[in-house]
This record gives C-alpha cells, structure tokens and sequence, in this order.
C-alpha cells in the first residue's frame, strides 16, 4: 500500500531480492483485535464503518510489507458484500481468513472461504438443496475464484451444485427461536450423494472434492493460469503476455499453489520492474486514500473515511458484485473524479494546521513544484503537470501578500501521476 | 472514426495516429481544422455534422435504458396470470389474477405495476417477448456483458453497442450520461466516446462553484494538467478525466438545485429527467435498478408482496416519475428500453426463488413508441431441454430497431453485422395517443400526483 518517502529512502541501495525479502517478511507486524473492537450489539453498518476505519488505519500504519495490499486482493477476489450478507460480524471473521491465510496454500485459502459463512449466504449455498438445487456458488467458484469463464460446462455447473448441497449454516431453528444461526453445518438429509459427471470425471462428489479437482486435479492448469494472470493484472500491469503468465502458473502449480511463492515471482519479475510499469495502474480510491491520508499525518477518522470512498466508489467490505471491483479504467468516471477532487480540495486547510507548507515563501516557484511533488513522491512528473502547478503558483503569489500554496498543494494531489501507480 | 474522417485527417496534415480512434480533444482540434479549412476543401465528416447539429435539432429522440441487474423475473412481470399452465408451472410463486391488469392477449401486469400498464393502455408501451440468445452460459457477468457488448461472435472487447453508436455519431460530453457514480457501463463505452457518470448527490460537483477566483486558478490548473503530452497513457487518461469532470460540473449543476426525491430509482430517475431537461444534446441515458437476482424467497406471503413485488412497484413508480419531471417537448422524445440480462427459469427452485433462465420481455416506453405486443411468446410447456423459456427473438434484432428507429442511423457499423428489425415499431415523432388528448394527459397526471402525492417528488416546473 505504498509507504512515506522517508519509509520507500530506506530500500534505497537495497537488491530487488533483498527490497522483496523484506516487504515479504510479515512476522513483525502488529496484532489483530478481536471482534469485541467492532461489536456494537446489533449495528451492523456502524459496525462495517468500525472495521473500515480500523483497516483503512492499518494500511496506513503498518510496516510496508505484503499484508495489507495482498488482503485487499483477495477481498477483491472473493468478493463479498455486507449489504447481503448481513451480519458484519461474519464479514470480519472472513477477513481474518483472508489475512491469516491469504499467504499460505490457495486450496486451504479456497476452501476455508467456500464453507465460510459470509460465503455461504452471499453466494446462497445455504439454500443448495438436493432435489432443489441452487447454482449460484457452484457457477461463480469456477467463473470467479478458479479456472474463469469458459472453461467448464453448464453441466459442470450442474453437478458441481449438486456436490455443493447440504452445506450450509445452522439458519433459523426451533430451538433456537427462530433466530438465525450463522454457524457452518453439514445437513446430511440434503446433501445429494447420486453419482455426478464432473469435469468428465463420474463419482460421488462432495464439496471438498471438487476443491482439490479444481486446485490439483483437471483443473490444475486453468486454476494457476487465472491467479498467476489475476494477481500480475493487480500488481503489475493489465496486459501480461500468454508466455509470462504461463512462467507465473507452472511456478505456482509446482509449488502446490502457494501464494507466497507465486507473489515472490511477481515482484521480482522483470516486468515488475520494468520502466513501462511505472504508472500502468490507477490507483484503486483505497489506494487513492490511504496514500493521500498517510502523507498527510491524517487518520480515518479525521477524514470519516466510509463517506469518501462511498463517493468514490469503493466502500470496503461492500464490493458492487461477486466479479468484485476493476482495474484502471474502472476508476475513471467524472463521479469518482468529483469526489476524489472534492476531498482533496478539502483537505487543504490541513496543510495550515500541520505546518506542511511552512518556509515555502523563500522558494521560487519551480522549488515549490518540486517540494509538492516530493511530498507525494512523485519525482518523474511530466513538464505539463510542473508548468500548470508552477503557473498556479505565480498566478496566487501575485494576487497575495502571503504565499502560502494551498492550492497547488490541493491541485499538486489530484496531479494525474499521483493518481496513478 | 469513418473512414472518410480518417482520409480527412491524413489531408489535414496526418498529424493524428490514424491506428488509433481520436481522443476529445483530438476531435476537438481536428474539428476546428476541418472548419477552417471550411468550404469544399474538405467534407465534413457525419460524426462532426451531428456535433454542429445537436443543439440545434430538437427532435432527435433520446433511448434511455434502465438495466434491471441481476435477471429479472419477466414471466412474473407480466405474464398469462390466468392460465393453468403458468399456475401449475410456477405454484406458490404463480401471480393472483386479482390485483393484476390485463392487458390483452391473456396477459398482465403485476398487481404492482398499474402505472405501467396505465401507460401500456394509452399505447406508449411496447413489449417485446421472448427476447435473448441461446446462452453459453448463465452468468450475470458474461450475459450482461453479452447484452451490452452486443458483438455478433460473442467476443467482449471492452466497448459496446451504444459506446459504439456514440463514437460514430459522438454528440459531445453529453452525448452520453450514466447515472448512478458506478462507473460507465459497458454497453455505453465506447473507444473515443466522453460519457458522464453523475453521482446520486449534487454536493460533490466539484468545478461547479465559479464564485471565487481562487477556485478558479485550481480550475484552469486541472484542465491544462489534464491536457495529452508526453507522459504515459493512463497518466493522459486520467488528467482527461479530471478535466472533464471540472467542465461536466458546472454544465450539470442545475439538475441537483432543487431536492431529489429519496427512493433510489425514483431519485436517479428523476435526476435523469431533469439531465435531459437541461438540452445538453444527450442521446442516451442508462440507469441502474439492481436486486433482480431472486434465487431466494422472491415472494412475501404471496407474489404481490416481497421482494420481487417491491422492485415492480419500484420500478413503476421511477417510470412514472421519470415522465412527469421531463418538460414537455422532452417527453415527446424520449424512448425508455428497459432490459435484464436474462429472464429466470420457468419453475421455481426449492428456496421460493428463481435461478438464472434465458428468454425475458424487453419493454419499450414513450410517445414514439408504437405500444403493444411483439414477438412470439416462448410456449409455457414446450421448453428447451434445460427446463428453460425458448429464445424468440435475438435481443440484437431489438437493438437493430432501436438504433435505427430511435437514434435514427444504420445499425450494421454499431452491431457489426445485419439483424432484422421489427417495422414501424418506434416513430421519429410522437404517434397517435389511444387514450385522449395531450390536456387529457396532462390533466391525468396532475390528479395522480395529487392523489399519490407520497409516491414521489416531481419537479414543480421543469428547468430547461
């Protein structure tokens, strides 16, 4: 998720190996609060704007290592949204899946979620029953989570339901008064144990079995091709060529799907480092924000953090659809523009408060430029964006006594190269 | 971008990349070189005739697609409550007679839809049945992305029909608004085509406020910032964006004035409406009603109430409301297309739901649209072999009638391919009214607003 420039002087001089060593090693980073930090009773959007700001404040803390960036990917991928799912309590018990496991084998990850009960209600599995199937769940896991679209049949779909029914939450009971119970339960008597036509393979399947088809078996192939392509896509750029991915996947299937090795392949990849990779990707809002906000010595809730990225268009724990957000242009609308210009333009004043902009008088204009750009790190900025801050700078300067650069320093963080990574 | 347009560039100097669509501000300065070279030099290509021509033509009609998300329940939205087929078929799920409206043919609207099928009676709405394609497969993603990208092998490349429409005939910034701040949707992207995304609120228009010269500066900066030069393209594309947003702003501003009503659709609606009001030269318009994807107890204690009933009655409502904010010469020409991405299948699934099906109703509202009943309804008991409503009709053959009927052009350079068309199914001008006058309208529509004045919030007098 980015760092301060003082935290990105420090991998100066480092070797890639060595820079990607230490932003993969995790182990020194902060704790996790239990539920208890978020719990309101019964709130639950006040309790999904808790866990927002909780997060959005991480990713502005903590150590600059893999965890934050690498969470919010798989958040992305296994898209799930509070809106439907409810309960944000179960919201939270998967992202501490996705954080404590996000990082290990993908079957273990793949699997813990698919009987997650976030999952298992957003995707409606819980109403998977024999007899009375429910495809929701068995279609997206192959579209979505594993091999992508066009690489099963709708009678895969078929029989991947059937191999799905029976697993589901304790739901509403008798016993317990009819009050919902999110716990995961096998339910035997609805489970449809026939034998079933899976990806060309005739057996009994159950829900486990086609995790392990998926990841290790038939499947193998197409799983790895779609992560190794998904995650290049996230971190990278959004066009790898066929032979790159190909590299990506074979590492990753020989390494039995382990997320850390196929991340390590990433960020060392050539292309990852490569000139034309500097600013392939526009910042997602999350991005956006927390980079803006951490720069700034700001915190959530100093910015009420839900609200912004609302208008965005990115709320946390609420993605749009199962296919989760884009890439790129995604994040180009004259909507996402206003909001995100409107908060910047905002967030100027703190700039007096927080003594950012002191001793700039003495400079002459092209100093300030340099001194707002650096600020946000940026220091291979196009002559356009330089001439246009330069020329607000003098344009204010004439009109004032004093000189304090507010607004290029608003306009210096709605620069195109700083929205851009 | 025509090939004429591209043989005009290369005369002007083949300063623009012809391998690639021109960008706005491309057009912009090749428009300006066009005018000047002016005279018999060089013709003016159509893309930029229609630019000169859209303020001054006040008769183009303008297609408002509301995309129903999700897959709606079209058997349910109107369909033969009275059969015994429909109620064997659809059980606890079928719709009551009682509470619907017939509208001829053995057929109703849903209980919640009386002001649709009001609608439906004076003859501005057509229906349009068993429209869909043989899928590949049952995704929301990949038959939403089939409806909007409407490419005739299948291939999903990122632009669709109406983003195509808009790049060969662009109508400038406006041409093209998508409401809701989620993003352009695919069916109205385009490769060179500008569309606006406005957000549900006003408060954020930031560009809109001219009132201080310090915001002013902050204004220019962006705009120039934005500007192509030698930098990487999404850094281009982004400082685009930016400064169209500042232009965008203050062009729209006067749409948020005045309250919106709260309801969702009714609001996007409503602010749809008044969009258009402003005459920007806007041809198409796309709003969002999601929630469709009825898997699980779609009915309350029967299918006029819960959440399928509910969406109906939103709907209805947003429609409605949709037409009374509209000022009159506007609501003469406005055709509203309301599509899903499929319908859902025929019998219900085991949790009082519906799963993904194939073929749905597409409904076409306005005063140009010629109402009534098209296409052949899919048999109830004659399914296709997955227990699914057979396709009638290709959906690209409505989208054929649509874009040469309404917007009024070829169809076979947006769908990249011919389809057929249903004849004389949208008229350039109003058609006749079946149910009075334009007084009598009008006067119709003032008694439902006062007698269901919680329904929705209607503009007092419509800004133009």
């Amino acid at each position: 998720m980015g760092g301060t420039t003082a935290q990105i002087d420090t991998f100066v001089g480092m070797t890639r190996e060595a820079a990607v060593d230490r932003v993969m090693n995790t182990n020194n980073n902060p704790g996790l609060p239990g539920w208890g930090a978020f719990d309101t009773g019964d709130e639950n959007w006040r309790e999904q704007e808790k866990m927002i700001e909780w997060w959005v404040d991480r990713m502005i803390t903590a150590p600059p290592t893999i965890e934050e960036k690498l969470t919010l990917f798989w958040h992305d991928h296994f898209a799930t949204a509070r809106e439907k799912v409810g309960e944000s309590r179960l919201m939270w018990d998967q992202h501490l899946v996705l954080r404590n496991h996000g990082q290990g084998g993908f079957r273990n990850l793949l699997g813990r979620i698919s009987f997650g009960s976030a999952m298992l209600i957003y995707l409606d599995n819980e109403s998977n029953v024999a007899g009375a199937e429910q495809e929701n769940f068995a279609r997206e896991l192959m579209e979505l989570f594993t091999v992508g679209n066009g690489r099963f049949s709708e009678d895969d779909v078929v029989s991947m339901a059937k191999a799905w029914t029976g697993h589901n939450t304790v739901g509403a009971t008798r016993e317990n008064n009819w009050k919902y119970d999110p716990t995961y339960v096998f339910k035997a008597g609805e489970h449809d144990n026939s034998q079933k036509t899976l990806f060309g393979i005739r057996k009994n399947w159950d829900a486990a079995d086609t995790l392990d088809e998926l990841c290790f078996g038939v499947k193998a192939t197409a799983t790895s091709d779609y992560l190794a392509r998904k995650m290049f896509q996230f971190y990278v750029h959004t066009n790898p060529s066929q032979a790159v991915v190909d590299d990506l996947a074979a590492g990753f299937r020989a390494s039995n799907l382990n997320i850390r090795q196929l991340l390590r392949s990433i960020l060392l990849h050539d292309e990852f480092w490569a000139a034309s990779s500097r600013y392939a990707l526009v910042k997602s809002p999350v991005e956006f924000m927390v980079d803006i906000l951490r720069r700034n010595g700001l915190r959530s809730r100093d910015e009420s953090v839900r609200w912004r990225m609302e208008g965005m268009g990115m709320t946390l724990f609420d993605p749009p659809t199962v296919a989760g957000w884009g890439s790129n242009d995604f994040w180009l609308s004259t909507a996402s523009a206003w909001a995100k210009s409107r908060w910047v333009n905002n967030l100027k004043w703190q700039a007096d408060e927080r003594g950012i902009l002191q001793n700039l008088d003495n400079l002459d204009p092209d100093q300030v430029v340099n001194v707002i750009l650096t600020f946000y790190s940026i220091f291979d900025a196009s002559q356009r964006t330089r001439d246009y801050m330069r020329e607000l700078i003098v344009t204010t300067r004439a009109e004032r006594e004093w000189a304090m650069a507010y607004e290029p320093y608003a306009v210096g963080m709605f620069a195109p190269e700083v929205q851009c990574a | 971008m025509s090939d004429q347009a591209h043989e005009t560039a290369a005369e002007l100097g083949g300063a623009i990349d012809s391998g690639r669509p021109l960008n706005l501000m491309e057009r912009r300065r090749f428009l300006q070189a066009a005018l000047v070279a002016g005279g018999g030099a060089v013709a003016l290509p159509t893309m930029f005739a229609d630019v000169l021509s859209a303020q001054a033509s006040n008769t183009n009609t303008i297609l408002v697609t509301v995309t129903l998300g999700g897959g709606n329940d079209g058997l349910n939205t109107l369909g033969p409550f009275g059969n015994g087929q429909y109620r064997d078929l659809r059980g606890q799920l079928a719709v009551p007679v009682g509470g619907s409206h017939a509208v001829g043919d053995g057929l109703y609207f849903h209980p919640r839809m009386r002001r649709l099928a009001t609608r439906f009676r004076r003859g501005d709405v057509a229906v349009v049945r068993g429209v869909g394609e043989p899928l590949l497969d049952r995704s929301h993603f990949s038959n939403l992305a089939r409806w909007q990208s409407a490419n005739p092998n299948g291939v999903i490349n990122g632009t669709g029909w109406l983003g195509r429409w808009l790049d060969a005939h662009g109508a400038g910034q406006f041409g093209g608004i998508a409401i809701g701040g989620q993003g352009v949707p695919l069916h109205m992207r385009g490769n060179s085509a500008d569309v606006t995304d406005l957000p549900r609120g006003g408060g954020g228009l930031y560009g809109s406020d001219r009132s201080q010269q310090r915001d002013q500066r902050m204004y220019r900066a962006i705009r120039q910032m934005g500007k192509n030069s030698d930098r990487p393209a999404w850094v281009n594309r982004v400082g685009e964006v930016n400064a169209q947003a500042i232009d965008a702003a203050q062009a729209v501003a006067p749409s948020f004035r005045n309250e919106l009503p709260e309801a969702r659709l009714t609001r996007d609606m409503v602010l749809a409406a008044r969009v258009i009001n402003l005459n920007l030269g806007t041809r198409i318009v796309n709003l969002w009603h999601s929630g469709y994807d009825t898997h699980d107890r779609q009915i309350g204690s029967d299918a006029t109430s819960g959440d399928h009933a509910d969406l109906l009655d939103e709907l209805d409502i947003g429609l409605d409301a949709f037409f009374a904010s509209l000022s009159g010469p506007m609501a003469e020409r406005v055709v509203v297309m309301v599509y899903s991405e499929f319908g859902r299948r025929a019998e219900p699934n085991g949790s009082l739901g519906t799963d993904h099906g194939t073929s749905s109703h597409v409904f076409l509202v306005g005063r140009r649209v010629k109402g009534g009943l098209y296409g052949d309804p899919p048999p109830l008991r004659a399914l296709d072999d997955r227990g699914d409503f057979r396709v009638t009709m290709d959906f690209r053959d409505v989208y054929s009638t649509v874009v040469q009927q309404a917007l009024g052009t070829g169809s076979q350079q947006v769908l990249g391919a011919t389809y057929g068309a249903i004849p004389s199914l949208i008229g350039a001008t109003s058609l006749g009214d079946a149910g009075g006058s334009l007084a009598d309208r009008a006067e119709a529509i003032r008694r439902r607003r006062k007698s269901d004045p919680k329904d929705y919030l209607v503009d007092r007098a419509p800004t133009f």
